[in-house]
């Protein structure tokens, strides 16, 4: 097929249609035409999605869990070896998954939430932050519900189709947290900054009236969101670990490491009722021993609920 | 159909894979490669443009519909649509080089990329902010430039597996109605065959052996093409043509193994008028493509020429004519019939008598013979026509004198005589034409035709600056006197048929390689010796 007027024509029917959606949804976000659109296309690719999962998410956690190479000579032995340590990693899996259900079941327990669990069956493209839930309205799931995972805060339900639900991740440069600090209890929100180039290593960004109760190490909760949507008070949010206070600024700034790896979720918990009692802060890990040292290294970030979960070893999460 | 299909499913699995997998991975550097980019290059790119438009804009709707998202709608159909789009234009690249195509599908990957992230700027959504952008962007573009040629040879094998014929005719304007190559029809017979690239599954259609091998490229060399041939012709057991000179595709040793209908004139058609399209000059079914023509056409290259002027050398010309090529343009010589073939007369001999009164002026006299003669540059007879009225243009070819016309020397230059002005005519002499033959002594006495330099040097010569065997003393003129009158000229220039051609040689030229095939004449790039380069 030649460039011919014919392509030309085609070329402009579809530019005007995309600029069409776009404004249409840039001018009023919950159009009913995007929305439906949106649903259509959620139960049609969520399924899909849903359906490939089962296959392709032992391969992504298999990166995530690493096994080595086979070193025999011999070919039996060698193919023997092979299936061995394949049971043994899907053995492992099994038991990173169970842990970290544990530690989510634990802390739902603590906090006295009640929780569905789910996995992450797709992830956002581009610039999003954002992830796609296998439970959807059929497992009751609404938006505007807290997800949290064995560590702490993940995001929140944004968008609901019949067997798949999308959640904005705590990252997200759209989301905003109400948080409250750990020993005084002072009130500021948490946003997120977007995708970061050094990937996993991304901070939120804390504001809070009181510059002065800034502290390094200080950890945060959510604070309880008006009849606990989105967000349903205490779940465990992250640390500070740098404060960026400025002379004359109406707020104290500083950064927060959440506790949640976002770029490993796999297993998550979608909170269904809250809990009767503010947990307060009786969820949150106990306080990581005192470093001097302003900026601590990722691999000394406390992972919350880890002793007091027995969890078997530490390399397993 | 099979194509559509395949593209549906490859699309749908570069979708899922990339929203369930890719987009998990935390490689280094935060991005991540976007495979639906990719596969929508790779598929605008065999496809061509209105393929890869359709293809674009519903792989961006999917994309931006598919449950993770949350952006505006109609972003990635925006971007998407309009790098189908162009890499649909930029098809013609697979058929010049692997590198360059290649090349092509990583700078349109690029441009996706930076065209998306310019979008989700200027839609000023929050999530998105110059930093994160800076700091994504790199990285992405260079997973998406590595995994671009994966991702497009992946396609096009994948493709051949699955039957997929990419038509090669489709993009050669040559084949628009009207067009050098268009289906010509003898007697209601569709001459021009369908072709295939990349597959072939009857000889009549095979392709040369070698090109299935996509990614090492179409043959360029000649030489490489003949051996493409003979491979592609011991395998599927025909003859290769000995000494064809192949300008479609098809490969130059291939006979059809049904010969089409014995052709005529065989043995002056070095040039095949039909031969602008890919392979219609040999599988050309039905009657003789050939029969069409009565007589083919033979070009005259500089090599005939010269083999012509060796020949007539012996006869010599005493009328008074330079006269390069005069006479010789008869009936025998060029397969034209017709005594009235004018003659193209360079100067005259009345160049000498006329020196003293002022600039030469291109002598003009009817020939004895009775034959027209066209001068060069008047557009007509002097004093005539729309000629009448302006001064006759001040052309002089000098000519050494009448009688010399077989050792003739063909010399000019800016005009020495002070007024007039000459015309180069490259300042080339023909004198070993006449096999080394003393010539006459010219009448026209200070031109010094023969002896090169320090020879008697005339004081005050009529033609100073005239010597003939040394062009390189020959100054050229900055500005043809001719030129300078038909820039004077106020009527319209006539809009040529080269238009097309010769606006690509402007100011604002297309670049060579970019230029797609097929937009010149067959003959055009004979002639230039470029047909090689370019398909």
């Amino acid at each position: 097929m030649r460039d011919t007027r014919r392509t030309r024509t085609l070329l402009a029917i579809a530019l005007l249609a995309a600029l069409a959606l776009i404004a249409v949804d840039y001018e009023n976000g919950s159009s009913s035409l995007i929305s439906s659109l949106r649903y259509g296309a959620g139960s049609a690719l969520g399924g899909a999605e849903r359906a490939v999962s089962v296959v392709t998410r032992p391969i992504t956690r298999f990166f995530g869990s690493g096994v080595a190479g086979t070193t025999s000579n011999q070919a039996a032995m060698e193919r023997q070896l092979i299936s061995l340590r394949a049971e043994l990693s899907a053995a492992r899996l099994d038991r990173a998954q169970y842990s970290k259900l544990g530690r989510l079941l634990q802390i739902s327990g603590r906090g006295g939430y009640r929780v569905l669990a789910a996995s992450v069956i797709a992830y956002g493209q581009g610039y999003q932050q954002t992830i796609t839930l296998d439970v959807g309205r059929a497992d009751g799931v609404r938006p505007q519900q807290t997800v949290l995972d064995g560590d702490g805060l993940v995001g929140q339900v944004t968008s609901v189709s019949a067997r798949t639900c999308t959640v904005q991740l705590a990252t997200d440069a759209r989301s905003v947290v109400g948080v409250r600090l750990a020993p005084g209890g002072q009130i500021g929100w948490v946003s997120g900054e977007g995708l970061h180039a050094d990937g996993g290593a991304a901070l939120l960004k804390l504001q809070v009236l009181d510059g002065a109760a800034l502290k390094i190490g200080t950890q945060l909760v959510t604070s309880a969101s008006v009849k606990n949507r989105p967000f349903v008070a205490g779940v465990p949010v992250g640390t500070i670990v740098s404060v960026r206070n400025r002379a004359g600024a109406l707020t104290g700034q500083a950064l927060v490491r959440p506790f949640a790896q976002f770029t490993q979720l796999d297993v998550v918990g979608i909170v269904v009722s809250p809990p009767r009692h503010n947990p307060r802060y009786s969820v949150l890990p106990p306080p990581p021993p005192k470093s001097p040292s302003p900026s601590p290294s990722p691999s000394g970030r406390p992972r919350p609920g880890q002793r007091r979960a027995g969890s078997p070893r530490p390399g397993h999460r | 159909m099979t194509r559509r299909l395949l593209a549906l499913a490859v699309l749908a699995t570069a979708l899922l894979v990339q929203l369930t997998i890719v987009n998990g991975l935390a490689l280094p550097g935060g991005g991540t490669p976007d495979l639906v980019l990719l596969c929508v290059i790779a598929i605008g790119m065999t496809g061509g443009p209105a393929s890869g438009v359709v293809v674009g804009f519903f792989a961006g709707l999917a994309l931006d519909l598919a449950p993770p998202a949350s952006q505006i709608v109609g972003q990635y159909a925006l971007v998407f649509c309009l790098i189908g789009y162009g890499s649909g234009r930029l098809r013609f690249v697979l058929r010049h080089s692997a590198v360059l195509a290649v090349t092509s599908a990583a700078a349109m990957a690029a441009l996706g990329e930076a065209l998306s992230a310019v979008l989700t700027l200027a839609l000023d959504t929050p999530e998105v902010t110059r930093s994160t952008v800076a700091h994504v962007l790199p990285s992405t573009v260079l997973y998406d430039i590595a995994l671009a040629p994966l991702i497009l040879l992946c396609w096009v094998r994948l493709a051949v597996a699955f039957g997929v014929r990419f038509e090669p005719r489709d993009d050669s304007p040559a084949l628009e109605p009207g067009g050098s190559a268009a289906p010509a029809t003898v007697t209601g017979v569709t001459v021009v065959p369908r072709s295939r690239w990349l597959v072939g599954d009857s000889p009549n259609d095979v392709s040369a052996m070698g090109s299935i091998g996509w990614l090492a490229g179409p043959a360029t060399s000649r030489r490489a093409k003949r051996e493409q041939a003979k491979l592609t012709a011991t395998a599927i057991g025909v003859t290769p043509r000995k000494g064809a000179v192949w300008v479609g595709r098809r490969p130059p040793g291939l006979h059809p193994l049904s010969p089409a209908v014995p052709r005529q004139a065989r043995r002056l058609a070095r040039l095949r008028p039909g031969a602008g399209a890919a392979g219609t000059a040999a599988a050309l079914p039905g009657p003789s493509y050939h029969a069409q023509f009565e007589r083919s056409v033979q070009l005259g290259l500089a090599d005939e020429q010269r083999r012509r002027v060796r020949a007539d050398s012996g006869r010599t010309h005493r009328n008074g004519h330079v006269a390069y090529g005069a006479g010789r343009h008869g009936p025998d010589r060029h397969g034209l019939k017709g005594p009235a073939v004018p003659n193209i007369a360079f100067g005259a001999g009345t160049a000498g008598r006329r020196h003293g009164h002022g600039p030469t002026n291109l002598a003009w006299r009817p020939a004895r013979s009775g034959q027209q003669r066209i001068a060069f540059g008047t557009g007509g007879l002097p004093g005539e026509g729309r000629a009448a009225g302006r001064p006759l243009p001040k052309i002089a070819f000098a000519a050494a004198g009448p009688g010399h016309a077989g050792s003739g020397q063909i010399s000019a230059g800016q005009g020495g005589a002070g007024r007039g002005g000459l015309i180069g005519v490259g300042g080339a002499t023909i004198r070993s034409a006449h096999g080394g033959r003393k010539p006459k002594h010219p009448r026209f006495p200070r031109a010094v035709p023969s002896r090169p330099a320090k020879a008697r040097r005339p004081k005050q010569p009529r033609f100073p600056r005239v010597v003939a065997c040394q062009p390189a003393k020959v100054r050229r003129p900055k500005r043809p006197r001719f030129a300078r009158a038909a820039a004077r000229r106020p009527a319209k220039v006539r809009q040529l048929k080269t238009a097309r051609m010769s606006k690509r040689y402007g100011v604002f030229r297309v670049p060579r390689w970019f230029s797609r095939p097929g937009d010149r004449s067959a003959v055009w790039r004979i002639g230039s010796r470029r047909m090689s380069g370019l398909r």
